[in-house]
């Protein structure tokens, strides 16, 4: 997959590449929007990371540039967030937008549901490891052993697991399993997540659930 | 103000002053003028109808009309001393018998009143001989008793006199018209500016005031009964302002301050690890203690942009139907963990739907409940509840926690107001949960308090408005 960033601030840059590189994309960086819209309509990108504020020719004027000929997805990154600024990035045709300051996690979350082609399928059972999850039936069993969980536990674990191997924010979190949807100074997340685990993890040899710190937490199969 | 007033008030009350004055002389003086013209000309009628009786008795014993022709000294007599009168008789053809003034000038034709008839008003008439004398006069035909023959005679009496006191009458009346106009003008303008003497007062004092002294007002005591009330409300003014001033001064300093600590922990952590070389742990340990530090920053940021917002009104408000309890167990769900690891435990009570915004509501009940469990003893319950009154929906979050000192309960919803201000270095509060739940429910139009239940339990209820129609 490869992704064109155009981000004029040196560090924020080299942190973007850097991060989007070990998360496995093939990444270009320019820093202007002129060298920005050139590689994005003489190149083919997957998707476009786009910085609002840049010097010359800004965001909004290369995505409206870029729209004439490219349907190629563009992520907005800015440091505004007002209303107005939104409407006007989706209404010239920016498919998300991301507010400075970002968890990165957050960033690489919305760039896979970007790049996703179609809807997540949604399958009657899911897999990991020696962990089966009965969607229907809201079933969990372990090595063959049911786990009893209570129904928010059960989203929490459901949610993981549709997004295995996907580094998950806390705040995507409480707002995917709660309806949250603003960053409470509390440790819910953390709260929830170690009671899971005493359910799904502490009786068996092989943890599922990994905490990547300072991001967030993962279910994979470390295997 | 309207185009052709002048801008200011004393220039237009004097202006007034005069234009009444100017009317009030006017008419005043019109009315004395015609009084004195009537009373004139009646004075003058009555000296010619004097004459006009004795002419008629002269012609009447007039031999004939030769005979006043070959003597006419009667007539002249009658006229003797006389200077103002003329009398003219003419025969019944108009052949001229008599003139005693000939130099006056021959008079216009007037229309001669019938026989023993004295001259009515309508014959008597305002004229000007030819040689341009104003005359008052009149015609009659008068009859010799003996020959039986019609004489014309006509009376005119010299008004100059009473014509030029008018006219000096009426010169005298419009100056004293505009010199009383221009007179009150002048004392209206003195008078005026003399009366508006409290509004410079009150104006050269609100001169005096600045930012810094915004609480220092104006005088009530000595603006006059008519400015009182202005002065009231605007000194009421002032007091809003000094005190949002007050707390937006206050709101830079606690900003700054809540900045500084947090930073500069970031930055002296940082560079004590990198004083010298250190292990792997370390180093992850560091970072991840920055990014903790970093997300704080980053939501005290982002509730200090809802504030502002919230403020400026510029958070839109979608307000839905919600149902009262599915809302608090949404938000009892989310604590249930936290609210368990420090042995509290929550209980619902609630009944009936609500209109509010649900990402605010969750938001505003969040903050409460998560402040609740923080304060709450282990063992205890924390107790949501929700009731319908007659005009609100009132939302309550009662914890048995210590009691708030009194002087911190006003102060409570500002911005980075902590009751304990050794609790500043909390890594879990940034100090404005309460002022957004304030935010909130002004956002709706409704109210937070804070008060204390019989039972010692630590009482927050937000109170939302019904809308009227339902």
């Amino acid at each position: 997959m490869r992704i064109l960033l155009v981000e004029d601030e040196l560090k924020a840059g080299e942190y973007l590449r850097k991060g989007l590189t070990e998360s496995g994309y093939v990444v270009d960086w320019v820093q202007t929007g002129a060298d920005g819209l050139h590689c994005a309509t003489s190149e083919n990108y997957d998707l476009i990371v786009l910085d609002v504020m840049l010097p010359g020719m800004d965001g909004w004027l290369v995505i409206r540039e870029l729209r004439k000929t490219h349907a190629t997805p563009v992520l907005f990154l800015t440091a505004r967030d007002e209303v107005e600024d939104r409407i006007k990035g989706l209404e010239l045709g920016a498919d998300d937008y991301l507010v400075k300051p970002f968890a990165f996690a957050e960033l690489v979350a919305r760039i896979r549901t970007l790049l996703r082609r179609g809807p997540i399928r949604e399958s009657d059972t899911l897999q990991i490891a020696d962990m089966e999850i009965d969607v229907m039936k809201r079933r969990v069993t372990r090595g063959g052993e049911r786990i009893d969980l209570t129904t928010k536990e059960f989203s929490l674990l459901y949610l993981m697991a549709k997004r295995q191997t996907e580094v998950l924010s806390r705040s995507l979190i409480a707002s995917q399993v709660w309806d949250m949807n603003f960053d409470s100074d509390t440790n819910v997340v953390d709260v929830a997540i170690r009671r899971l685990r005493i359910k799904i993890d502490e009786p068996y040899a092989r943890p599922l659930i990994h905490t990547v710190r300072g991001m967030g937490y993962v279910l994979e199969d470390r295997t | 103000m309207k185009p052709w007033a002048p801008r200011s008030l004393t220039v237009r009350l004097a202006a007034l002053f005069a234009l009444a004055t100017l009317l009030t002389f006017t008419l005043v003086g019109s009315y004395l003028y015609y009084s004195l013209a009537r009373q004139l000309e009646s004075h003058d009628d009555q000296e010619l109808l004097g004459k006009v009786a004795l002419m008629q008795h002269l012609v009447g014993k007039a031999g004939s009309v030769q005979a006043i022709r070959d003597d006419p000294h009667l007539f002249m007599d009658a006229a003797l001393g006389h200077n103002d009168l003329l009398l003219i008789l003419r025969s019944a053809d108009g052949a001229p018998l008599l003139d005693t003034q000939p130099a006056a000038g021959n008079l216009p034709a007037l229309p001669l009143s019938a026989i023993d008839q004295t001259p009515g008003q309508q014959s008597r008439k305002n004229l000007r001989t030819s040689a341009g004398m104003p005359v008052r006069a009149t015609a009659l035909w008068g009859k010799i008793d003996r020959s039986g023959e019609q004489v014309q005679i006509i009376v005119a009496h010299n008004v100059s006199d009473s014509v030029a006191m008018l006219d000096s009458y009426r010169s005298q009346i419009v100056g004293a018209a505009v010199c009383g106009a221009l007179l009150s003008a002048l004392l209206g303008y003195v008078l005026v500016r003399r009366g508006l003497r409290p509004t410079r007062l009150i104006a050269r004092q609100a001169h005096s005031i600045t930012a810094q002294r915004l609480d220092r007002g104006l005088d009530v005591a000595s603006a006059p009964y008519e400015l009182q009330q202005l002065v009231l409300a605007f000194n009421s003014m002032l007091d809003r302002l000094h005190d949002s001033f007050q707390r937006l001064s206050q709101f830079s300093a606690d900003l700054a301050h809540d900045l500084r600590t947090p930073i500069n922990n970031l930055m002296v952590q940082t560079q004590v690890a990198l004083a010298q070389p250190r292990n792997v742990e370390e180093y992850q340990g560091l970072l991840v203690s920055n990014v903790e530090e970093y997300e704080r920053l980053a939501r005290m940021l982002d509730n200090m942009l809802f504030l502002a917002r919230a403020d400026n009104a510029h958070v839109a408000v979608a307000r839905e139907q919600l149902d009262c309890h599915q809302e608090l167990q949404r938000i009892a769900d989310y604590f249930e963990g936290v609210a368990e690891d420090g042995g509290v435990r929550l209980s619902i009570a609630a009944s009936g739907n609500m209109l509010a915004d649900p990402m605010l509501l969750r938001r505003a009940i969040g903050n409460l409940v998560a402040n609740a469990i923080r304060y709450t003893a282990p063992g205890q319950v924390v107790r949501m509840e929700a009731s319908q009154q007659p005009h609100s929906t009132c939302i309550t979050i009662s914890n048995p926690g210590p009691q708030i000192a009194e002087a911190a309960i006003p102060r409570l919803f500002d911005r980075f107001y902590r009751a304990d201000p050794a609790r500043s270095d909390s890594a879990s509060s940034a100090g404005l949960g309460l002022a957004i739940v304030q935010s909130i429910m002004k956002l709706h139009g409704g109210q937070v308090e804070l008060s204390r239940s019989a039972d010692h339990m630590t009482v927050f209820t937000l109170n939302f408005p019904k809308p009227p129609d339902v």
